[in-house]
């Protein structure tokens, strides 16, 4: 037993089984590119503990790392945040309770520890489901959910979805997101992109907007051979949704450099049906694969398939099958945590993925541009390189991910060059671009001033927002 | 902490791990994804329908030390995998905390069953901690002195005492069909009602038998430790064994002996054992769909079964012991709400219930309360372990519940009394 004060100070708070001082306990939580060396990790098992925890951290100033569960979503621009040493992990998977359902406003209130398919077998047998997104696992905490989430086409972006955030912020003030407080200000979009990169306050609970559960659910998917079809084709899709097709739920695009690598990995072929039969109509590989999934009652979903596949034929797009693709494997299988190669495990132990935001009729420019910036920096397409792009209201969000050997510091110093490069370069070329997943909702200084507001002493980890 | 004894330093001095075993061990270790679908199951929803045959539902916890234990990231497969990562990589250095967590597994394999990474890499997390446990203690991690105990059982053949059989007179040692009563039976636990009562089943079929008596050990205890070479060295003499006494057909009424003769020893062996491997359960039914085993006793009760883990998940035998249940007369099987793939883990393996007895109960009593929802008199298992963890279950919450083995309400079915001593 250790018998550091503020320690015992913390166990008494919580209860002694639920802090953990040993370091093999604490390196399970140092994974997957947190740069933490924490002191302790600690499990508090209400808001009350989490607000007295937060209170002990603020006079002691040590700092403070919240943790959900399963997005595995930590820094992903490599090289830029230093070690934090020393402070505490605050993981609320145990706040588990479903607070409230309240069928007048359609909305859900759940505590952070509750996974969302928690959530969602709740709320499906009433009918209701919250919109998870196809990025946000099934697996993760709702608490860790209000840091990432998708830009789906029918639903829009995840603070959208989210009508408030109960977060516990420095000093140990419980904070409602969505209450001005008389200032005016709504902070759940500023949250919803913060968590984990610049992050306000620790999450206690969310409150979700709930949506009907659809009746009837399909995927398409076609094939285009040059890019300037998969643009045609996009830009009648987008025209045309949501006044034509409203139950279009998210689009998809997978270029070329994802099937090539997927083409390279001998468990695609052996044991992932759905990749191994389109990969069995290639090479050569089609310039882009666009999937297409829709939801809602099953004659308008039948309705809408059948008009998107005059539409698809008219732009020279090759129906190529029902399967439910969509990013599910690229996900769990490449982006999520990139050890699991066997070619690159020993190497391969981070990885990186700018986010780019580009008009429609731009997608094969941005297209270009990243690609000839990571095989610049030496990041082979089709081995250590992919990219995906999801169709929103008008725009298309790009992401491309290469993974890289944190240790290895030349293979480091490459990852931060391409990073850097392509982001640089894609700004000029007048394209949105950020190092985060999703692209913030305020600036960067305007996320400085709110951090320094809400967290004064910077116990909170810092971001890296607030360190550049 | 459990701290000496002797006992650590000989467990350390006689544990044993392959090259091959470690090299293994790397390559599943970094095929983790982090997913935490080993903590809860929360990916089978309708955009990955029929992804996991069998899998029904989805948002619960599926390991049972998870439930039982503060919720810490070591506390279910996905950190204990990470420790045996830290642990082959020179990260980490072994430890008691170290150690107790990777002892701290049933190995009910219910990670593997939901391991999205099991389809796509094989990866096993149960199997990466069994043999990470082996890594642990040889570099100096703690392994329970109860398990060190059970380890360090004599594996050459020796007589024991038969008084315990009643009706061994009905075998001959000339039979190609045998039976193998395991360990559990004679020596460590006081109810040898299984054994007699299959042989007594097995006289009433009138097949020529003979029943192994020599106190083998199938080797469990030192392969769930991770002392591979001790399982291996304990499969050879048992194989030889087999081939001296001629034995062709093996029956195995215990789920952790089925899953040894059947699937470990070919992998240990490096070859096929060369004998037909039969769960109890399997031989029965086979005998019941030829006529030959006949169920004409009726019993009027609401039973329930619970699957054994290494008999179901690691072993796929699920349909057998249903069907066998359902030919008893006026019997009405009800399920449990975890069943079959999703089974919850009776508490007893892994060497859980002799190292962490409060653990393991926690666990059987977990399991007992879902027998108890669905409003079932009698809990019917196949494996004996799973049977005396139950019990303690049911011994806990002070339950009205009775648990008997598949075989001996069997038995009884065709008019066989069961005999405890």
């Amino acid at each position: 037993m250790d018998h550091d004060p503020i320690l015992t100070r913390l166990r008494a708070i919580v209860g002694d089984r639920y802090v953990s001082i040993d370091p093999a306990e604490l390196w399970c939580y140092t994974g997957n590119m947190l740069p933490v060396n924490p002191q302790a990790v600690v499990l508090p098992g209400n808001v009350d503990q989490v607000v007295k925890v937060i209170q002990l951290a603020t006079e002691t100033r040590t700092p403070v790392i919240p943790r959900g569960f399963a997005t595995r979503n930590t820094p992903r621009r490599p090289g830029v945040h230093p070690k934090t040493e020393g402070g505490w992990i605050l993981e609320t998977t145990r706040l588990k309770a479903i607070r409230e359902i309240n069928l007048d406003n359609m909305s859900v209130t759940a505590e952070a520890g509750v996974t969302m398919a928690q959530l969602c077998n709740h709320l499906a047998p009433l009918g209701y489901r919250v919109i998870e997104g196809s990025m946000a696992s099934y697996c993760a905490t709702v608490g860790a959910l209000t840091g990432v989430g998708p830009g789906l086409r029918k639903y829009g972006r995840r603070e959208t979805q989210i009508l408030d955030i109960e977060a516990i912020v420095t000093g140990g003030k419980i904070i409602h997101t969505a209450e001005s407080e008389g200032k005016g200000f709504n902070l759940t979009s500023v949250f919803c992109g913060s968590q984990g990169l610049a992050c306000l306050g620790v999450t206690t609970a969310v409150t979700y907007q709930m949506n009907a559960l659809p009746e009837a659910l399909e995927y398409l998917n076609f094939e285009f051979k040059n890019t300037t079809d998969t643009v045609w084709f996009l830009t009648a899709i987008d025209q045309a949704s949501p006044t034509n097709y409203p139950g279009i739920f998210q689009v998809n695009v997978w270029p070329q450099e994802v099937f090539k690598l997927y083409a390279n990995m001998p468990w695609i072929k052996n044991q992932n049906s759905d990749w191994r039969r389109l990969l069995s109509r290639y090479p050569p590989f089609p310039n882009d694969i666009v999937g297409i999934i829709i939801e809602g009652n099953k004659d308008q979903v039948d309705a809408e398939c059948h008009s998107i596949l005059k539409i698809a034929a008219k732009h020279h797009g090759i129906f190529v099958g029902p399967e439910p693709i969509r990013d599910y494997f690229v996900d769990r299988n490449w982006n999520g945590n990139t050890k699991c190669h066997e070619d690159v495990a020993r190497q391969t132990t981070s990885w990186t993925e700018p986010f780019f935001l580009c008009r429609i009729k731009d997608y094969s420019l941005v297209k270009e541009l990243v690609v000839r910036v990571a095989e610049e920096c030496g990041f082979n397409i089709g081995e250590r390189f992919w990219a995906r792009a999801t169709l929103r209201k008008g725009w298309i969000g790009f992401t491309v991910c290469v993974t890289f050997d944190d240790t290895d510091q030349s293979d480091r110093t490459r990852a931060v060059d391409f990073v850097d490069q392509s982001l640089q370069r894609a700004t000029e070329a007048g394209f949105i671009s950020s190092g985060r997943n999703l692209p913030g909702a305020v600036s960067d200084a305007v996320l400085h001033s709110i951090k320094e507001e809400l967290d004064p002493l910077g116990i909170m980890f810092p971001g890296i927002f607030y360190l550049d | 902490m459990r701290k000496g004894d002797g006992i650590r330093g000989l467990a350390r001095t006689t544990h044993t791990i392959k090259d091959t075993e470690i090299n293994l061990l790397r390559k599943q270790t970094y095929s983790c994804k982090q997913c935490a679908s080993c903590r809860e199951w929360n990916w089978n929803d309708e955009h990955l329908t029929g992804f996991l045959p069998g899998v029904t539902k989805t948002g619960f916890v599926i390991c049972p030390i998870y439930r039982h234990t503060e919720g810490f990231q070591t506390d279910f497969a996905e950190g204990k995998v990470r420790l045996v990562q830290g642990l082959v990589d020179g990260a980490i250095t072994a430890s008691d905390y170290l150690g107790d967590k990777l002892f701290q597994c049933t190995q009910c394999a219910a990670c593997t069953e939901y391991c999205p990474q099991a389809r796509v890499d094989k990866l096993d997390p149960s199997e990466v901690i069994r043999v990470g446990r082996g890594l642990a203690v040889k570099s100096g991690g703690n392994q329970p002195k109860e398990i060190t105990i059970m380890t360090h059982r004599p594996v050459k053949p020796r007589s024991l005492p038969t008084s315990w059989i009643p009706h061994l007179h009905g075998s001959t040692s000339e039979a190609s069909l045998a039976y193998f009563p395991g360990c559990v039976f004679g020596e460590s636990f006081k109810h040898p009602s299984i054994a007699n009562c299959m042989i007594s089943i097995l006289q009433v079929l009138g097949q020529p038998f003979q029943v192994l008596t020599e106190g083998w050990c199938c080797g469990y205890p030192a392969f769930t430790s991770g002392n591979t070479t001790w399982a291996t060295t304990n499969a050879q003499m048992v194989a030889e064994r087999l081939r001296a006494l001629k034995v062709k057909r093996l029956i195995v009424s215990c789920a952790w002996g089925f899953r040894m003769f059947s699937r470990e020893y070919p992998r240990l062996l490096g070859k096929p054992l060369g004998v037909k491997v039969f769960h109890a359960s399997e031989f029965l039914h086979h005998e019941l769909r030829s006529g030959r085993l006949k169920l004409l006793k009726p019993w009027k009760v609401i039973a329930t079964y619970h699957d054994p883990c290494q008999l179901g998940r690691r072993c796929g035998v699920y349909d057998p012991p249903r069907e066998l249940i359902k030919a008893i007369p006026e019997l009405r099987l009800v399920e449990m709400v975890e069943n079959r793939e999703e089974a919850l883990c009776s508490g007893g393996g892994g060497g859980v219930a002799a190292a962490y007895p409060d653990l393991s109960n926690a666990i059987a009593v977990t399991r007992v309360k879902q027998a108890t929802d669905v409003n079932a008199q009698v809990i019917l298992t196949a494996c004996p372990y799973c049977r005396n963890n139950l019990q303690q279950g049911i011994n806990s919450l002070e339950s009205k519940l009775v648990v008997i083995d598949l075989i001996e309400a069997i038995a009884n079915s065709i008019n066989i009394e069961a005999q405890d001593n």
